[in-house]
């Protein structure tokens, strides 16, 4: 009798086994990831097409996608999050490149300080950190107000996070410094893995600094740079918490971005339909994005 | 007493030296009340409108300073937007391009009476018996006053709160928990223990005084006959304490002229009764 042997030198039979086990160990990740990313994602889709409410619960087609294009509230939203997303993506990638480059090659000990200093604001936390930024930026009694007066550089005291000139720069001050911490780290370790025999050749070509950076450097961390852009924007787009516990997207909606307002209506206004369309189309803006800086930035390492 | 003394309501302080508070907020003699304030280095009112927390404090304040009302009688239409709604925002907006006035545009109810509680600000507009136990110090004395009116007759907010059950379907469930409810309501003694632990007033008379010997409660229950309409239940609450903050945020920033503010507060306040 002939058994069937796969080229693994396995019978099917035991191949079928193994198989079955292996599924067997994915199950419970694959219903966690149904359960909690799958299902409600659909579900979102799903009652983005309804009139949803505490009270109620009617098809209404594309009308909440109609309404987000005429709500003055959604558009502003909508400008202010492209603006984070503007200028925080290349301040944060250009930042952490420049550090990244500076201390990559300084030793161990200088190299983890660097490191540490930077990463921290990552890992204590989005609510302590926003809590003393608030103080910090208190108009009564913050630190920022008590040296620039003190300084002669303002007069008088400044709302800083109640100003619509100053506002949005504040917010993007403080993603700024919880962004860079990982970017950081990703940069240090891209720079220190690049092949130093091609750097020293380059040395020995004559090669200047900025030459070796941008034909041997930059190319060697083109992946990193992409994971960089791509999880920054993602970031970006989905600013909330500084903005819910800093400015509730005031003053006058200078500050609110399209998260903050999809939370407003979901769990203020109780229009879960209309906060899922702003999820939706947040989701294909975001979508877009990544597909574009996919597409633009060449991650394949090439000198 | 400490060292100074503050006056506080569903509050409002200042300094001893400011006797009439009508003065201070209707303008009629803003320049010594600033001088006085600017020398004890402190802001005397702050209407805050950086978010939702409080917002009834704003609301009373507006609402009073020339009786304006905040809903109709029938609780059918939220309805500031009225000739003297517009002229209390205006004398507001006023007031606080003159400096007398802070417009909190960063702050909300809760940064407000820490910052009372810390003395950086001489008076609180949402003060409550919770935070007089919250906040209690020998810093300062707090003095309670009714929220200033042109007419003399405040218009109070008040919050009732209650109970509810849940239909989950098991009528067993809800008899019983109607029961607790009860229990905890009507018990001879422990309704009145349930209450006095709240800080809160009993919404029947039977209970009769429960903080007696009290000047400072005594003086707020005898306020009970200025409450003015209950709206918190009202449709369309949420969407109107949404649009009300941020309707402050425009007229103190000046992105929308009162008028242009309380229209649109007006139109999406009322957009559920359409």
């Amino acid at each position: 009798m002939h058994s069937a042997i796969n080229k693994h030198g396995v019978s099917h039979a035991i191949q079928r086994q193994i198989d079955r086990v292996s599924y067997l160990f994915l199950l419970p990740m694959v219903l966690f990831f149904l359960s909690f990313v799958i299902i409600p994602m659909a579900m979102g889709i799903f009652t983005s097409f309804f009139d949803y409410t505490m009270g109620g619960f009617h098809f209404n087609g594309l009308d909440n996608y109609i309404e987000l294009f005429k709500d003055p509230k959604f558009l502003r939203s909508f400008s202010n999050t492209f603006i984070i997303v503007v200028v925080s993506v290349p301040a944060v990638t250009i930042f952490s490149l420049w550090v990244g480059s500076l201390i990559y090659d300084k030793s161990a000990w200088v190299t983890s300080a660097f490191r540490g200093i930077f990463y921290l604001p990552v890992v204590t936390g989005t609510v302590p950190v926003v809590v003393v930024w608030k103080w910090i930026f208190d108009k009564y009694a913050g630190v920022l107000n008590y040296v620039l007066v003190n300084l002669g550089v303002i007069e008088k005291n400044i709302a800083w996070l109640g100003e619509r000139s100053t506002a949005i720069w504040c917010i993007l001050a403080i993603l700024f410094t919880t962004s860079i911490g990982q970017p950081i780290v990703l940069y240090i370790s891209a720079l220190a893995n690049i092949d130093s025999s091609v750097l020293e050749a380059a040395k020995v070509d004559g090669a200047s600094g900025l030459r070796t950076f941008w034909q041997i450097k930059w190319p060697s961390i083109m992946p990193t740079t992409l994971y960089v852009v791509v999880i920054t924007t993602i970031n970006s787009f989905q600013c909330f918490a500084l903005i819910q516990l800093l400015t509730s997207g005031g003053p006058a909606y200078s500050t609110s971005t399209i998260m903050y307002y999809l939370y407003v209506n979901a769990f203020s206004l109780y229009r879960y339909g209309y906060a899922n369309a702003m999820g939706v189309l947040l989701a294909l803006v975001i979508g877009a994005f990544s597909i574009l800086q996919f597409a633009s930035i060449k991650s394949g390492v090439d000198y | 007493m400490g060292d100074h003394e503050s006056l506080a309501f569903g509050g409002f302080s200042l300094f001893q030296m400011v006797e009439d508070l009508a003065v201070f907020i209707l303008g009629l003699d803003l320049a010594l009340v600033r001088e006085a304030l600017g020398k004890a280095g402190k802001i005397g009112i702050s209407v805050y409108c950086g978010g939702q927390g409080g917002d009834q404090g704003t609301r009373a304040l507006v609402s009073n300073l020339y009786g304006a009302t905040i809903a109709n009688k029938t609780n059918t239409r939220y309805t500031m937007n009225s000739p003297e709604g517009a002229r209390a925002l205006e004398l507001l907006k006023d007031l606080e391009k003159k400096g007398y006035i802070d417009a909190g545009l960063s702050i909300a109810a809760a940064d407000e009476l820490q910052l009372f509680a810390q003395q950086q600000i001489a008076s609180t507009i949402c003060w409550g018996t919770s935070n007089a136990l919250n906040y209690a110090t020998d810093a300062f004395t707090q003095v309670s006053v009714p929220f200033p009116s042109n007419d003399s007759v405040p218009s109070l907010e008040y919050l009732v709160n209650g109970f509810c059950v849940f239909d989950n379907k098991d009528a067993g469930r809800a008899e019983a928990a109607k029961k607790l409810i009860q229990f905890i309501c009507d018990d001879p003694e422990w309704g009145k223990v349930n209450v006095v632990k709240t800080g809160a007033f009993p919404v029947r008379s039977s209970f009769g005084d429960l903080y007696p010997g009290n000047p400072e409660y005594a003086l707020l229950a005898s306020w009970m006959k200025y409450y003015g309409g209950y709206y918190n239940t009202m449709p369309g609450f949420a969407a109107m304490r949404t649009e009300w903050w941020n309707m402050l945020q425009y007229v103190f920033t000046g992105d929308k002229t009162v008028a242009k503010a309380l229209a649109d507060y007006d139109v999406n306040s009322n957009a559920v009764f359409k």
